[in-house]
């Protein structure tokens, strides 16, 4: 059964003062730089880091700096941070569990500064029953055990085991171009997440054979119809041991030549890293502009792609954008984009279809492009170009 | 506050529009501009005649090829009745002539000799009553790219906004960047309403609504 998070509350998560937010199992998320698109999708993999083995609350926490680096700088006298989640079931919609945690930072001075559990809850909403009400004052608890949560341990987790598991599936993949080619940082990264793409080959090379040649075919028959000239992408290992993926560069000879990753073109290595990331796994999937490097026409197919993969495995699909073309899409639904708005009290984040005025243009006939790419434009951005002074 | 969209081709145009509806109407707020590039507002204008029907828009454009603005505005419209809230405007002949039209201002701003701006004059446009427009015989914005810009004291103006002479471009490579901050700052269109008739139109339209 695969689940996905239906809702998200947030309470002092970054740039989130506060959130509470209804999520679709395609969720396009639009805002200004820096206005916490990134930050909004780390909270899906902070319970990610929490919940997969070797993890746990206090790495996630170092990992992100710290409590401090998390909290909101908009909190006020509340100075804890908190992530609550719906989830549902992908087929069916039906809720089955929330789960949320609420964390506070100890320490400080001559201790060292860490994360402690305040609160953690599990919700079966199928039985409408409480299986954890953990809070820090609760009695058995002490310093040692708020320094973990029960997601994190197997023998706690037991009972929901479900939400441990649709966290620690979730994947985020951001292939940057130029870390593939450098093959010597496939070493570097080995044992470490790998956001960047730079485990994206040697990934590939852990399937099986079998689910390799799969993938691969998959692929070769998409880029068939967007990278026309290449041809019969394949993967080998070199004398080290290093994953490449090769392909036929099909020009006026008749056998074409044979190219590897370092000299395909970044549009081409975001498209297969993307391409990949789709077909690889079944759980969450957070995607990153995935249109940089891409040319339109591959852009504003993406959303139908992304259903079309959505219609065999049933997996929810984040997507940050700023594409006007990918947002162009007749088919997607004013309730599948959430559109973030800064202000001085933090980020604020909405669905489309709960902005009365956006509302009413994409009713009127407009595309969700036409109406939210400039909504989220800064107003001052005219006077970038009027601060530029020569030297 | 009363919510209303705007619509313009370009920066220059949509902020001619903030700047008009600041100054005339601050009443209201300014959801967002929608969309209005090229061909667009015409493929888009019942989309835009629609939601005119719940919020405002304010649509400036310019008189490009038709001979005058009833004509530019039945074109526009291709056979649409017009909703109430959907304020359309079209600046004769560019909105470029209507920055023009507070000739001091723009002169001075833009270090252009006095004399050498263009004339503000009664004009016959297939209508019974002359109205007040800029007298060119050609574009005002190429007019504005191609001759004054040239003719200014300011090199940066230089730089931003001529074109030269043999070149089709209609605009300088910072034309934007030139032309905004006067148009949000300095341009008087209380100056500019008194020799422009289509300019004082919008005006009186934005302070209908």
């Amino acid at each position: 059964m695969s689940l996905y998070i239906s809702r998200l509350k947030l309470y002092n998560w970054k740039n989130f003062h506060e959130c509470d937010v209804k999520v679709a199992p395609r969720c396009f998320i639009i805002g200004a730089n820096a206005a916490g698109k990134s930050n909004f999708l780390d909270c899906i993999r902070f319970l990610r880091d929490v919940a997969r083995q070797g993890g746990g609350l206090q790495s996630a926490v170092d990992q992100r700096g710290g409590v401090t680096k998390i909290r909101c700088l908009a909190a006020r006298k509340r100075t804890d941070i908190s992530i609550e989640t719906d989830l549902r079931d992908m087929e069916s919609g039906e809720l089955k569990w929330v789960y949320s945690l609420k964390i506070k930072n100890v320490g400080g001075g001559i201790t060292k500064n860490q994360a402690n559990v305040l609160e953690e809850k599990v919700f079966d909403a199928v039985s409408k029953e409480y299986l954890l009400e953990r809070s820090s004052n609760d009695h058995g608890e002490d310093a040692d055990t708020l320094k973990y949560t029960h997601l994190e341990q197997a023998t706690a987790n037991r009972s929901f085991r479900a939400i441990r598991d649709a966290f620690a599936d979730v994947e985020y993949l951001n292939v940057i171009p130029q870390l593939v080619r450098e093959s010597g940082s496939t070493i570097l990264t080995s044992g470490k997440e790998d956001y960047y793409g730079r485990n994206f080959l040697n990934r590939l090379s852990l399937l099986s054979e079998r689910t390799q040649k799969s993938y691969l075919k998959r692929i070769n028959g998409i880029l068939a119809s967007v990278v026309p000239q290449l041809d019969e992408l394949t993967f080998k290992k070199d004398s080290m041991g290093v994953p490449h993926i090769e392909a036929r560069y099909k020009h006026w000879r008749k056998s074409g030549s044979m190219q590897d990753e370092t000299a395909f073109s970044d549009g081409t290595l975001r498209l297969i890293g993307f391409l990949f990331a789709m077909l690889d796994g079944n759980g969450i999937i957070l995607l990153e502009e995935p249109e940089i490097n891409l040319n339109s026409g591959i852009v504003e197919q993406m959303p139908e792609f992304i259903a079309s993969v959505q219609r065999g495995r049933k997996r929810q699909v984040f997507v940050t954008t700023h594409s006007y073309e990918m947002l162009s899409n007749a088919g997607i639904s004013m309730q599948e984009v959430l559109v973030l708005d800064t202000s001085n009290e933090g980020t604020v984040v909405k669905v489309v279809s709960d902005i009365p005025a956006l509302k009413a243009a994409i009713e009127a006939g407009l595309t969700i492009g036409d109406v939210v790419i400039p909504y989220v434009k800064p107003s001052t951005v005219a006077q970038m170009n009027a601060q530029v002074k020569e030297s | 506050m009363r919510d209303v969209f705007i619509s313009g081709e370009d920066d220059a145009t949509r902020a001619v529009i903030r700047r008009l509806v600041s100054d005339y109407n601050p009443k209201l707020h300014i959801i967002q501009s929608l969309p209005a590039r090229g061909s667009e507002i015409k493929s888009k204008i019942s989309s835009f005649n629609e939601l005119a029907r719940q919020y405002p828009i304010i649509l400036l454009t310019d008189l490009d090829d038709d001979p005058c603005a009833p004509i530019g505005k039945t074109n526009l419209l291709n056979g649409i009745t017009q909703s109430s809230g959907f304020v359309i405007n079209i600046a004769c002949d560019e909105v470029e002539a209507w920055l023009m039209a507070d000739t001091e201002g723009f002169a001075y701003y833009f270090g252009i000799p006095l004399t050498e701006m263009p004339k503000f004059l009664p004009q016959k446009m297939q209508g019974r009553k002359p109205l007040s427009e800029i007298s060119l015989n050609v574009k005002s914005s190429w007019h504005f790219t191609h001759q004054l810009a040239h003719l200014s004291t300011k090199s940066d103006v230089r730089a931003q906004v001529s074109v030269p002479l043999n070149d089709k471009t209609c605009k300088g490579k910072e034309y934007n960047t030139a032309v905004v901050p006067f148009i949000e700052k300095v341009w008087k269109p209380e100056t500019g309403r008194l020799v422009s008739d289509s300019l004082n139109r919008m005006i009186n339209r934005i302070q209908g609504l």
